[in-house]
């Protein structure tokens, strides 16, 4: 048999953790938009403005995994319906040309108005007469750019669980969980990478109010993520555990085995419970003696960095480990 | 209902397949040496290996060897993930892989339950047994086949009650690798004494 | 001549000059694809496309310009092969369907052959020795350069010390006649083989029972076999190998005796782990079984051998329980093999073995395993042993004319027969030779000329084979790749390889084999027919090699029968018509070469000579506590010391890790993959430990052939280590044979790297 070679590294790790956040990014920018409208503006707009980037970032690590990287296009030329990177190449060209979209809508009033669009059909041939758009329909872009990239938005992250949850043959991966897994913790990451960005960069002239608001927000959804998260990984080893033996084999590799500490180490503790812990501590007070948040940075960017380690770690040991995850030998023949 | 009449006229589909006998393998690796040179296997990968069964402690023991390749499944999970389509399966049951198509994302070799590819950085593709159709072509058995000392690979049509293959398995206890998957491989092991 | 003008001067080129790919091509590969031989990845690069399976250039060819037909020569069992040849490059080797030993197939080390032409470390032109022995500086030198030098200094030693200062030796090959007739015109007994670090004990104790070397075995009916250290599926022969795959598949008995788990073993119906250097117990109380319990063949016994009663009386006292306190095989099993072996008689035989050196009494452990064969009256039957040429023998070729022998007085520094009687004077005793050198008696020894042959690390004892190549003034190897020896010598001289030359003609029968060149020689490289003559000129013995050229040779040996060369190297064999009928299976009366045309159960030879005539129990020594015997044997990927270089069987087999059971391992906290020291009283050496439950625990056992010294061999160097570094000579006084098994060794931890 052969020794264990992974044909899949660090490279396709990257990818995994950053197309979660671009979707993660993007689907709490709308979420915001939608919720919250003025109040949560910040929140859309950080959202929207880093949605792109990761994405980009990651397909390039992607392209350089490829042995042949520049015939990547390849993909393109054809639709296979049975494979999920074939659809995940159409998904993500989707969500690369909405998440640009709307990140030209967020960007701030002057930049923004160098963009101008045809008011009028009349116009479209004749880009001299075009206007920089109104408030109003930057407005109803925004909003229906939101809407319509929201599922795709959670397609990506979903997307990067069942790339792997495909895969009959690595039994750590072949459950539907694992799409679940991916995506809320895409979700999670892309809501931790705007709260990182929120905690570093104070508001510009809004009120410590609007703040407040934000930070209940966002610490709210990703409280919520991360015991969603928790209320996968349990039923998910049990379930591992309890299959067939091969997939019992394969939850040792993360149980006791060689990922054991970055799993329990850097996934559970570090990227779960610690950051729930800090939220927990930040919520509770709201949510029990109905007062006001208190509004730590520091701890904001701490628990949004845990939970980014965590995420990247939890796509490390994914990949990594269920490639060693095998399908084992029937003993006696 | 199909017409019976024009059913028995169209000569039955080829399905190329191996019909492997442990119990004759002696690990003597010519099959995976053979397979090297004629296939021009780059140093360090290869396409055929044995893998071993050691059972027991000293002075009760018990080894088997078994030959494998690529099992060429009928439901060929490395074609179903494939993205750019490049890895296909052929009427007679052989798949490829379209090695100009293959952009070498590695994806099939994910899928594999059998760890049966490798990525050949001079076609700048991922490779894997091919049954060396290019002797098939040429009325050659796979180079494999042809060296085994032990006579432990067999290979011919599945389809063909008289071939090699289906008497074999027409005659012996036989079971195949990793059936649970739902690959349908196209390796038979015949079971030992 | 060659023509030397357009290569870079001699000074220039040292032993590997790293040739780029422009040069290489210029020196007689004109093609891509021999350039890719120097890649990084393949051996070969693809060629021609082929249309209904893929695009071009991602197929290999499938039409090729010739297919020649050849005899393999990774190994000494020569089997048939078809070489594909497309714009001058060897493609592929496949079996040649139509040749005995190949039946079409080609073991791991036939079919890596390609790897042995264009491996990248071939030897590529003569060279000088320029700085001290074993420290790698060359001077390229033109072959008439190196072959004037190397007849000046052959005679220099001649004229000083007289011819029998000049040892000879060499292994197994087909141009042994052509070596032979070199040092036999120029007048030299010192001649050492492969043959007393292999099979001594085997074919003198057959020479002495059967009158014949090796007796032949029939598979296609046999029913039980007992196989004594014949590691046939790893050891290959490859028609043997396959014979006894087919034969166990059909259903035939296997019992195998070895200390270790081998792989043959593995497809037994019975392994014994015997207890080393007991094997003669076993066959001793197998025959006292047989002969008790009046299991063996009356008629065959009485009509053609003679002694029995002498035998009958001396294993009277070797019970299986007698033998169960020495082998450590119960009696119960004994007696059950006994038994079962007899009761399928005549279909059965115990395998005489190959490399039987192993102990210092495998000599009588081969004459038991004769025994036992003879009185169940297996000779000539379905499934048993059959009369079989030798080496050599069988149809008549025409010889190339040439003038009798000077006659030689000298002593032979092998000790044959002054010190070892009944040693065959064609097997010698190799390890003697060295012995002697550095002793120096009865003579000093002052040249060696080495073809072909790896003494260096194929004897035992490394240390005292080097201080015996230190003490000579004048040392000439003919290689293909610069091995250990070579690479202490004087003087290397290029041979083309097995791909790339005639040899003399092989036969098998009644029919003959031909080798012939698949391409052109790579570099300088010259054929050995064409060397030996080419020296034998310069040593003033040109009426010995009366040839023009290898066709030459070779027409002159098919000039009696009734076929052309250019028939020949179409078809690469040549069967002669036979008249028909040969003894059939009914008979049973048989003649066989001894003294007294008989099958000697008791041999008078040996009692005259002072050994025991019918097979005694002797012991060994044995094994110190907390040590361990030093096993030995092949894999089935590689040939002796020779393809270590070979790229795509280096790739099989990389390394020789020492096998120890878990339960010494364990008290000495050595863990799978571990260092540890290995030491004996010849030397020490330290390697990786492979803990498996696979062998005995009083014993270990090394792959031997790694550990090479060469620096010329890139693949090779610094892979594993050598056996022979560990080895102590042991001389069996009745067949010269080297005792293998018999060196003990201690093992201790060693620190990590
Ligand atoms: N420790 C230990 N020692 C052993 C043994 C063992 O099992 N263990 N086995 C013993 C046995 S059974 C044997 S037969 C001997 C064998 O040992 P050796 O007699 O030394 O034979 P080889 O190792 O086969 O060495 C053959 C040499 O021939 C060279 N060669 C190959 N092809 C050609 C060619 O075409 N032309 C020329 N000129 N050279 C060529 C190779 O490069 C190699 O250097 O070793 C014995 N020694
Ligand atoms: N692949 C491959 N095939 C070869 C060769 C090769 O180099 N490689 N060389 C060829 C040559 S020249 C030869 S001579 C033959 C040799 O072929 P074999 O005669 O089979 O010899 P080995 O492989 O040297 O050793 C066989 C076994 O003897 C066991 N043994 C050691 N001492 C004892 C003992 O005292 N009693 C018993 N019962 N067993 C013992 C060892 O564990 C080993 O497994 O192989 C030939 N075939
Ligand atoms: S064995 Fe692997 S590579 Fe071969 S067809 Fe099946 S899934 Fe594909
Ligand atoms: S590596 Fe090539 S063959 Fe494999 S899935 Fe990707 S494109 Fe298809
Ligand atoms: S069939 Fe051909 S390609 Fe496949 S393993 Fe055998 S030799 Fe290699
Ligand atoms: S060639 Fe045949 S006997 Fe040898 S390892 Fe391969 S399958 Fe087994
Ligand atoms: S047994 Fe193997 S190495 Fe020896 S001659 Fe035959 S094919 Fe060549
Ligand atoms: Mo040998």
């Amino acid at each position: 048999m052969h020794e264990v070679d992974f044909h899949w590294n660090i490279l396709i790790v990257i990818y995994l953790f950053t197309a979660g956040i671009s979707a993660g990014a993007f689907v709490i920018s709308g979420l915001a938009t939608y919720l919250g409208g003025a109040k949560y503006k910040r929140i859309s707009r950080i959202g929207a403005l880093i949605a792109p980037w990761p994405l980009v970032f990651g397909l390039s690590m992607l392209m350089f995994d490829l042995t042949k990287p520049l015939q990547f296009w390849w993909l393109f030329l054809t639709v296979q319906w049975t494979s999920p990177m074939s659809i995940g190449s159409w998904l993500l060209t989707f969500f690369s040309i909405l998440s640009s979209l709307y990140f030209l809508l967020w960007i701030p009033r002057p930049w923004r108005d160098l963009l101008r669009v045809p008011y009028r059909w009349a116009d479209v041939f004749s880009p001299r007469r075009w206007q920089p758009m109104t408030r109003e329909v930057v407005g109803i872009s925004r909003r229906v750019l939101a809407a319509v990239g929201f599922p795709i938005g959670l397609g990506v992250g979903m997307y990067t669980g069942i790339l792997l949850g495909a895969i009959p043959s690595r039994p750590l991966w072949n459950t539907p969980m694992i799409a679940q897994l991916f995506l809320f913790s895409a979700m999670s990451s892309g809501v931790a990478t705007v709260l990182l960005i929120a905690a570093a960069t104070p508001p510009a002239k809004e009120g410590h109010d609007h703040m407040h608001h934000e930070r209940h927000f966002l610490v709210t959804v990703d409280a919520v993520l991360i015991v969603l998260e928790i209320f996968i990984v349990i039923p998910f080893f049990l379930h591992q555990a309890l299959n067939t033996w091969s997939s019992a084999e394969s939850v040792n590799l993360v149980l006791g085995g060689p990922f054991t500490l970055p799993f329990w180490g850097g996934v559970i503790l570090l990227g779960l419970l610690l950051p729930l812990a800090i939220e927990g501590f930040e919520l509770y007070p709201v949510v029990w003696k109905e007062a006001a948040v208190k509004y730590s940075r520091l701890w904001g960017g701490a628990s949004a960095v845990m939970v980014l380690v965590g995420g990247f770690l939890l796509r490390y040991v994914f990949v990594y480990a269920g490639q060693v995850s095998h399908f084992l030998p029937l003993l006696e023949r | 209902m199909a017409n019976p009449a024009k059913e028995s006229n169209t000569p039955p589909k080829k399905r190329w397949g191996f019909v492997m006998e442990p119990e004759r393998c002696i690990d003597c690796e010519a099959c995976m040496v053979a397979c090297s040179v004629e296939n021009q296997v780059p140093l360090g990968e290869h396409r055929n290996w044995i893998s071993h069964k050691e059972m027991g402690i000293f002075p009760d023991l018990n080894i088997t060897f078994m030959p494998e390749n690529c099992h060429h499944c009928s439901n060929p999970p490395c074609e179903r993930v494939c993205p750019t389509g490049a890895t296909y399966r052929r009427d007679d049951g052989i798949v490829l892989v379209d090695y100009d198509k293959c952009i070498g994302c590695k994806y099939c070799m994910m899928a594999c339950p059998y760890d049966a590819r490798y990525v050949n950085e001079e076609k700048q593709a991922v490779d894997k047994c091919t049954f060396c159709v290019h002797r098939l072509d040429a009325g050659l058995p796979p180079a494999c086949v042809e060296t085994c000392v032990g006579g432990a690979r067999h290979f011919g049509d599945l389809n063909d009650p008289y071939s090699e293959v289906s008497k074999l398995l027409a005659t012996h206890d036989y079971y195949q690798l990793y059936e649970e998957a739902g690959t349908g491989p196209a390796i038979y092991y015949i079971r030992g004494k | 001549m060659t023509d030397t003008k357009n290569l870079p001067p001699a000074e220039d080129s040292t032993l590997n000059p790293s040739l780029s790919r422009r040069q290489f091509m210029g020196l007689g590969l004109g093609t891509a694809a021999g350039a890719a031989l120097l890649g990084k990845y393949t051996l070969l690069q693809s060629a021609d496309g082929q249309k209904t399976a893929g695009k071009r250039g991602h197929y290999p060819p499938t039409s090729f310009d010739r297919e020649v037909y050849t005899m393999c020569e990774m190994c000494v069992w020569r089997c048939g092969v078809k070489a594909k040849v497309k714009d001058n490059v060897v493609y592929k080797l496949d079996g040649n369907p139509f040749h005995p030993h190949s039946r079409g197939m080609l073991c791991p080390r036939g079919q890596a052959g390609v790897a042995t032409l264009y491996d990248p470390d071939r030897l590529k032109y003569p060279l000088i020795r320029k700085g001290a022995r074993g420290e790698g500086k060359w001077v390229r030198a033109s072959w008439e350069e190196a072959l004037d030098y190397v007849a000046s200094r052959m005679l220099e030693i001649k004229d000083t010390y007289g011819p029998e200062a000049m040892v000879f030796s060499t292994t197994h090959n087909l141009i042994q006649t052509q070596f032979e007739n070199l040092l036999k015109a120029y007048g030299s007994p010192n001649y050492g083989t492969q043959r007393s670090l292999c099979f001594n004990a085997m074919i003198t104790s057959n020479l002495l029972t059967y009158g014949m070397e090796e007796p032949g075995r029939e598979y296609s009916q046999v029913k039980y076999i007992i196989l004594t250290g014949r590691n046939l599926l790893d050891a290959i022969s490859n028609s043997e190998t396959q014979d006894l795959v087919a034969a166990l598949s059909r259903g035939a008995k296997l019992v195998v005796l070895d200390q270790r788990f081998t792989k043959t073993a593995a497809k037994a119906d019975m392994w014994l782990p015997v207890k080393p250097g007991t094997d003669l117990a076993f066959y001793l109380a197998m025959l006292n079984v047989i002969i008790t319990e009046g299991r063996y063949n009356e008629r065959f016994v009485e009509e053609n051998t003679v002694g029995f009663e002498e035998l009958k009386a001396t294993v009277q006292q070797y019970t299986p329980e007698w033998a169960a306190s020495k082998c450590e095989i119960p009696a119960e099993t004994i007696r059950q093999i006994a038994r079962e072996f007899a009761a399928e008689a005549p279909h059965v035989f115990a395998h005489p073995g190959w490399r039987t050196s192993n102990f210092t009494n495998s000599f009588q452990t081969s004459r038991a395993v004769a025994i036992l064969n003879a009185i169940v009256g297996n000779w000539e039957q379905p499934g048993g042993f059959f009369a079989a040429a030798g080496e050599g023998g069988g149809l008549e070729l025409g010889s190339v004319p040439q003038p009798p022998y000077p006659r030689v007085s000298a002593l032979r520094l092998d000790g044959v027969p002054w010190k070892y009687p009944l040693v065959p004077l064609k097997l010698g005793v190799f390890q003697e030779i060295r012995d002697n050198i550095l002793s120096g008696e009865p003579y000093q020894a002052h040249g060696w000329f080495i073809y072909r042959q790896n003494p260096v690390n194929s004897l035992p004892e490394r240390r005292k084979t080097m201080e015996a190549l230190s003490k000579l003034d004048f040392i000439v190897t003919t290689d293909i790749s610069m091995n250990d020896t070579a690479w202490f010598s004087d003087v290397v001289l290029p041979e083309a390889s097995y791909l790339e030359r005639y040899d003399p003609l092989h036969v098998m029968g009644n029919t003959l084999f031909l080798r012939q060149p698949v391409v052109e020689p790579l570099f300088e490289s010259k054929p050995g027919l064409w060397i030996f003559k080419e020296l034998g000129t310069r040593l003033g013995l040109a009426d010995f090699f009366q040839y023009e050229d290898e066709e030459d040779y070779i027409r002159q040996q098919i000039a009696p029968l009734d076929i052309s060369l250019e028939e020949l190297k179409t078809r690469g064999y040549y069967t002669a018509p036979t008249e028909a009928g040969s003894a059939g299976a009914g008979e049973q009366k048989f003649t066989f070469n001894t003294p007294s045309g008989k099958i000697e159960l008791a041999s008078e030879v040996l009692r005259n000579s002072g050994f025991n005539a019918v097979p005694q129990w002797e012991i060994p020594t044995l094994n110190q506590q907390d040590e361990f015997y030093l096993l030995s044997g092949k894999v089935a990927q590689h040939t002796q010391f020779a393809t270590h270089n070979n790229r795509l069987l280096h790739e099989r087999q990389p390394g020789n890790p020492l096998w120890i059971n878990p339960e010494p391992a364990a008290q000495r906290k050595l863990k799978d993959g571990d260092m540890a020291w290995v030491e004996s009283a010849g030397g020490k050496v330290k390697t990786p430990v492979h803990v498996t439950e696979r062998i005995r625990p009083d014993s270990v056992f090394m792959v031997p052939g790694f550990g090479h010294t060469s620096k010329g061999l890139t693949t090779a160097y610094g892979a594993g280590v050598s056996d022979s570094d560990l080895h102590v000579t042991f001389t069996d006084p009745i067949s010269g044979s080297q005792a293998l098994s018999q060196t003990c060794v201690k093992i201790y931890k060693a620190d990590e790297s």
